[in-house]
């Protein structure tokens, strides 16, 4: 899936900067941004991402809160999500997965590789979802 | 000379028994293969149990069939981890020991006793250490909050770093380059001693939480020496891993137990002179799997291969680090119900070990 425009959500200022930075320049994508996971959930809607990075950690609505409603929503189901979490919080981190993100990414980020993992990821999940198309017997 | 000592002791007007009942601490003894020979009422008190059950009981059984989770078995089991660390003089260790109605905090040491000619084993201590607890506690809490607060904006520091050096603004002067590289190592130096920080804060506190999954050590080897190619190119020195035969799965935390060997073979890699060989050796035991990190380094002192293992010490001359390092490897391995430690020779190299049990059958 070719990817133009990316929601960013990540309650710190300046990490969502640098963040924001490194995604449009090593991207090269289109880069709009939430601070929290209600921003999250009004953004998506009304300008529609090709991919959501979410925050784990935030006030309000956390990340995994926030990924459940997005899943739960059926104009929004689609849109792939990508965890943003800390060393400390990737066992954590897995065990969201199961709520519907393709991935996660660890915190701190290197920003001039984040684009590249974020290729990956999204290249992971599409051989494994063509892969589920086509059952072996 | 002993004579007239024995005989000095002998005479206490009141039984030595009834002292060590009267004491508040516990008092155990065992014989050298922890076969439990005296305890005094506070233990029995404490593990609710008749003497007859424990006297002659291994400490290890007793733990296992007698003791509840939440009761003393949580600090005999911590005793008995003690005994497995190589013998000293003295070994000691604080734990929370909290119940229902009050938080408290013992310290049991461990001590070996002899009695000539024939007899000697082990003496146990359990102390109560509640205040100086329960002030641990309190600096693990502003020790884990700053290091909380610290890494925000580390983190972006670290980030508007690279960024400048991977060209977002342009080519730079190299006199910036230089600069901007300097700031970028020390920034990931301090991202490391935060991390250090944290993680012994948790420890500590016994907040550090463990996810065990069934996994294959080699693959946490795999992944540690991947993390590490830039260091080793950067030492010029090589690692080769060398797994011996069939290893059983273990129960880890995958995370963890990578830090663990990340650590050792980080270290490994920065004593180790230049176009030496720092070699991995797996090894299968019975019940469980030895790594063992051996390096050409210049080794360490007898006297200081458990020393290292303590907080913040730093043998002379050492590279800079939190000096936890090793620290928090020990409590990890522990955790794992493993254990860790070092073998060495001046002049001849380090060489560290971890041994963690297999997983239970499935």
């Amino acid at each position: 899936m070719e990817i133009h425009k990316v929601l960013l959500v990540e309650d710190e200022a300046d990490i969502r900067k640098v963040a924001q930075i490194s995604l449009q320049f090593r991207g090269g994508w289109e880069v709009t941004l939430a601070a929290d996971g209600e921003e999250c959930l009004r953004m998506a809607t009304t300008d529609r991402p090709d991919l959501i990075l979410l925050d784990c950690m935030m006030p309000k609505m956390d990340g995994y809160e926030t990924c459940r409603r997005l899943k739960g929503d059926s104009s929004l189901r689609e849109i792939p999500v990508i965890f943003l979490t800390a060393k400390s919080q990737e066992s954590e981190v897995r065990k969201g997965l199961a709520l519907g993100a393709i991935g996660y990414l660890i915190k701190p980020f290197n920003p001039m590789s984040l684009a590249a993992e974020i290729r990956e990821i999204l290249e992971s999940d599409l051989a494994a979802s063509s892969q589920g198309n086509n059952p072996e017997e | 000379m002993i004579d007239s000592l024995t005989t000095s002791m002998t005479s206490l007007p009141i039984d030595a028994g009834d002292i060590l009942d009267q004491l508040s601490q516990g008092v155990m003894v065992t014989d050298t293969n922890w076969r439990i020979q005296y305890v005094n009422r506070a233990v029995l008190r404490n593990v609710g149990l008749p003497p007859e059950k424990i006297l002659g009981v291994h400490l290890l059984v007793l733990v296992a069939n007698y003791c509840r989770e939440d009761s003393y078995g949580e600090l005999l089991r911590l005793a008995v981890r003690l005994t497995q660390r190589p013998p000293q003089e003295n070994v000691s260790e604080r734990v929370p020991f909290h119940t229902a109605e009050r938080r408290r905090f013992i310290r049991i040491r461990v001590q070996p006793y002899r009695q000539e000619p024939s007899a000697s084993g082990y003496l146990l201590l359990f102390q109560d250490a509640t205040p100086e607890g329960e002030i641990d506690e309190m600096k693990n809490e502003f020790v884990s909050v700053a290091s909380h607060e610290m890494r925000t904006p580390m983190t972006s520091i670290k980030g508007s770093l690279e960024l400048l050096l991977g060209g977002y603004a342009g080519e730079l002067p190299a006199e910036a380059t230089e600069l901007l590289g300097i700031s970028l190592t020390a920034v990931d130096r301090l991202v490391r001693l935060i991390n250090d920080l944290l993680d012994i804060s948790k420890i500590e506190s016994g907040k550090m939480e463990l996810h065990f999954d069934r996994l294959d050590v080699t693959e946490c080897i795999a992944k540690s020496m991947r993390s590490l190619r830039a260091l080793a190119e950067a030492h010029k020195v090589s690692i080769r891993a060398d797994e011996g035969g069939h290893l059983p799965p273990v129960l880890a935390d995958r995370d963890r137990l990578e830090q663990v060997i990340t650590n050792l073979l980080s270290n490994a890699l920065k004593y180790s002179p230049p176009d030496s060989e720092v070699r991995i050796l797996i090894r299968n035991l019975d019940n469980g799997v030895r790594v063992s990190v051996c390096d050409q380094g210049p080794g360490i002192a007898s006297e200081n291969l458990e020393k290292i293992f303590d907080r913040f010490f730093q043998l002379a001359g050492s590279k800079k680090g939190s000096g936890l390092g090793l620290t928090i490897c020990r409590a990890l391995i522990e955790q794992h119900r493993g254990r860790i430690w070092a073998e060495s020779e001046l002049g001849r190299g380090s060489q560290f070990h971890f041994e963690i049990p297999a997983a239970p059958p499935e």
